[in-house]
Formats: structure tokens, C-alpha cells, sequence
């Protein structure tokens, strides 16, 4: 069973042709370059909803018996918010450059990042909830 | 032009669209989280430090969608968003987690 060749390779042949039949070598597929852009927008997104979260945990939610637990939460959720705004960035560049390049696309490192810090906090709610 | 459908015809459209409706959906979350934060807002002080936070997190994200909105509409090849868009979106972002931070320890 092989495994079909993923954006990763296929971003390297450069160009297809658009409805005008221009081609330009020094670009990117421009399905691509979008991709790529929505991908980041989806982390911008990612990264508003933590600190929605963080803002509404600490404005919204009734305090945790156990002390400083919920401002703690709080700023993990903005603490995260900030760096995956700062990393979706970079990544979103790294992934341009790469294409042009056409080199290997860099692995995502936000991704078990962020599902480990969300299953933390998530794990210390319940903890803090089963203990009331 | 001859007005004959190519064979991708409707292809970049539909790519540089969901585009479009990504930005567009950003713009729409930076702005609740605005609307949201200054609604929790209480008086005085707060208030105003509402309003700066929400102009913070929602003005250069509606600034920079228009602008790639605009320039996708324009262009009939899509190309790459400018840097400075995307660097303001998340920079702006970047700000307002900061500031959150400054007012959830401080």
C-alpha cells in the first residue's frame, strides 16, 4: 500500500497553469501559497479562541475552591494564545520560503504543543471540579 | 480572453474564495472577542482599558482582511499575502495577549 504523495512533495513542481495560461517559475502553486495562508489564519483562529478562553475563565467562571487555580489557568490559555501567534507567524513564513525553495516543508511543532497544554488545563479542571 | 471556460475554470475562484471567507471569518472573531470583552467590561477604568484591548485585537485584523480581500479579488492569479498583513494580524494579536497578560497577573 503506498502512500500518495502529500502537499509536501507535490508543492515542489511549482506551477500549474491558471485560467490565462500564465506560469510563472519563481512562485509557488498558487493553491498552495492559499493553502498555506488559510492554514495560518487557522491558527490566528486557534489562537483568538484561547484568549477568549483565558479572558472568559478568569471574567465568567465562578472561583475554583483551591486557590489562584483559575487566574493560573487564565494565563496558560493567554500564555499559549501568545506564542502559537507568534509560531503560526513564523510557520507561515518557513512555509513560503520553503516552497519557494522547494524544500521539504518544516514539521509542526505547535500541534502536540498545543494539544498538551489544552489537555493539562483540561485535566486540572476536572481535577478542581471532582475535588469540589 | 475568448469567454470559454478553461479546464480549471472556476478553480482559482473557489481557492482565492475560501480564502476570502477565512479572512473574513477571522475578522469576524477578533471583532466578537472585542464585542465580548468591553460587554464584560464593567465601568470607568476597565471600560476604557476594554475598548483599547478590543481595538487592539479587532482594527488591524479588519484592516489587514480588507487589504487581502481587496488585493485577492484583483489579482487573477492568486498570489502570496504581503508580510506586512500577515505580521500585523498576528503582531496585533501578539499585543493583545501581552496587554491580557498584564491585566490577568497584574
Amino acid at each position: 500500500m503506498g502512500i500518495p504523495p502529500g502537499p509536501s512533495t507535490a508543492c515542489q513542481a511549482t506551477t500549474v497553469p491558471s485560467d490565462e495560461g500564465e506560469r510563472d517559475p519563481d512562485f509557488p502553486d498558487y493553491r498552495f501559497t492559499l493553502a498555506n495562508e488559510r492554514t495560518f489564519l487557522a491558527w490566528m483562529r486557534t489562537s483568538l479562541a484561547l484568549l477568549a478562553g483565558g479572558i472568559a475563565l478568569r471574567q465568567v467562571v465562578p472561583s475554583f475552591e483551591i486557590a489562584h487555580v483559575r487566574t493560573t489557568l487564565a494565563v496558560v490559555a493567554v500564555v499559549l494564545s501568545l506564542v502559537l501567534a507568534v509560531a503560526s507567524y513564523v510557520r507561515w513564513n518557513q512555509i513560503e520560503r520553503a516552497m519557494r525553495l522547494g524544500e521539504p516543508l518544516p514539521h509542526p511543532l505547535a500541534v502536540p504543543v498545543l494539544a498538551t497544554v489544552i489537555a493539562a488545563v483540561a485535566g486540572t479542571v476536572a481535577v478542581v471540579l471532582l475535588v469540589r | 480572453m475568448n469567454g470559454a471556460p478553461g479546464p480549471n475554470a472556476g478553480a482559482t475562484g473557489l481557492q482565492a474564495e475560501r480564502t476570502q471567507l477565512a479572512w473574513v471569518r477571522m475578522a469576524l472573531a477578533a471583532g466578537a472577542l472585542a464585542a465580548v470583552t468591553t460587554r464584560l467590561a464593567g465601568g470607568g477604568p476597565s471600560l476604557v482599558l476594554a475598548v483599547v484591548f478590543g481595538l487592539v485585537v479587532a482594527a488591524p485584523g479588519f484592516a489587514a482582511a480588507m487589504v487581502r480581500i481587496h488585493a485577492l479579488q484583483r489579482q487573477p492569479v492568486p498570489r502570496a499575502a504581503a508580510p506586512w498583513t500577515v505580521g500585523l494580524l498576528a503582531g496585533s494579536l501578539a499585543l493583545a495577549d501581552a496587554l491580557a497578560l498584564a491585566l490577568l497577573v497584574g
